[in-house]
């Protein structure tokens, strides 16, 4: 995953003619059920001798929204329960938190 | 902003565009290092290949070993060696696709790599997931990972012969995953003894021609 991360930073910086990456911002969705400390640890290894060596990684966890295809109630998972607090079904779409996504690049 | 997983989800749809097409189905397999994806795919060649098209495509880090075992069924295999990667992507995907004739197949089965986090985020352009897991592994992975078994269309329990040597619990193991995905179908069995395999295998056939 760390790859894919990767490599859209890289083209990105490229389109916007950025040769050094300062900070990043990253989203994780809670569901990917990805650890933080390894996904650093990752990006550690991964920006070594990049343009992006240098760069400061802020990441933020997004929890994970449901929502009753029944009742249509919207509501957050609490202790893994997958089932709708207001009817009980356990018939459910996930409206946020299933992503990860790069929310901006910063550099010069 | 740009969305990580969008390159491999686009194309995992032109992959279930091609196979949907086609009437193919594609079954993506994960589960541990070890829980009996070789084994089960053995199986279902043993004794689905005669009424069934079948190929086989086998996600390994760096040996060819799952890929033998399936050869001796005379079915079409394409190994996708992945380096030490973790997962499998629907790109690996679309290029082994090229190497089977698709007109002339039901359905493709896929061995992922060994995994239970990562291979659960990359869309593969599968018709379904199934999840396997094994008794020696303990009665807590589907509390532990919940989004495979969310994502996951049927659960294989297997090593059901080995039961009596833990202390894996049924109960526990039930609830949690009926908690984390009501009424995902479960099926008990063991590749070495071959028992509940024939309901899993009718579920197989069902599944291929269309009707789960
Ligand atoms: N006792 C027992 N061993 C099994 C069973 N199914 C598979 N195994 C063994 O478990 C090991 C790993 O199986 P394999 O199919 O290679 O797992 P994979 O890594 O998920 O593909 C092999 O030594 C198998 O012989 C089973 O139902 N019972
Ligand atoms: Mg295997
Ligand atoms: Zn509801």
């Amino acid at each position: 995953m760390v790859e894919d991360v990767f490599r859209i930073i890289m083209r990105v910086a490229g389109e916007n003619n950025i040769s050094r990456i300062d900070r990043v911002d990253i989203v994780i969705g809670e569901y990917l059920q990805i650890k933080p400390s390894l996904f650093e640890f990752a990006f550690e290894s991964a920006r070594e001798g990049t343009i992006a060596s240098a760069a400061c990684l802020n990441l933020e966890t997004r929890m994970v929204e449901l929502r009753c295809t029944g009742c249509r109630q919207l509501f957050l998972l609490k202790d893994l329960k997958y089932s709708c607090p207001r009817c009980g079904s356990g018939a459910l779409e996930i409206t946020d938190g299933r992503d990860i996504y790069i929310k901006s690049i910063e550099g010069e | 902003m740009k969305r990580v997983l969008d390159r491999n989800r686009d194309m995992a749809a032109r992959v279930r565009e091609k196979l949907g097409v086609r009437n193919v189905i594609m079954i993506n397999l994960i589960s541990s290092p070890g829980a009996g994806k070789t084994s089960l795919l053995e199986k279902i060649c043993e004794h689905l290949s005669g009424e069934m098209r079948i190929a086989v495509i086998e996600g390994d880090v760096a040996t060819d070993r799952d890929a033998r075992r399936i050869e001796k069924y005379q079915v079409p295999v394409v190994l996708i060696n992945t380096d030490g990667g973790c997962h499998l992507d629907s790109n690996s995907i679309d290029m082994a696709l090229r190497e089977f004739d698709l007109d002339n197949l039901d359905v493709v089965f896929v061995e992922n790599v060994g995994n239970l986090v990562c291979p659960a985020h990359f869309d593969l352009g599968e018709t379904f997931k199934l999840a396997v897991v094994s008794t020696t592994e303990g009665d807590d992975k589907p509390i532990k990972y919940p989004m495979l078994f969310r994502e996951a269309m049927a659960v294989v329990l297997n090593k059901t012969d080995l039961l009596i040597h833990t202390d894996f619990s049924h109960e526990t193991f039930l609830a949690d995953m009926h908690q984390v995905n009501p009424g995902i179908p479960v099926f008990e069995l063991s590749c070495r003894t071959g028992d509940g395999l024939d309901e899993f295998l009718e579920w197989i056939k069902l599944s291929v021609s269309k009707k789960v």
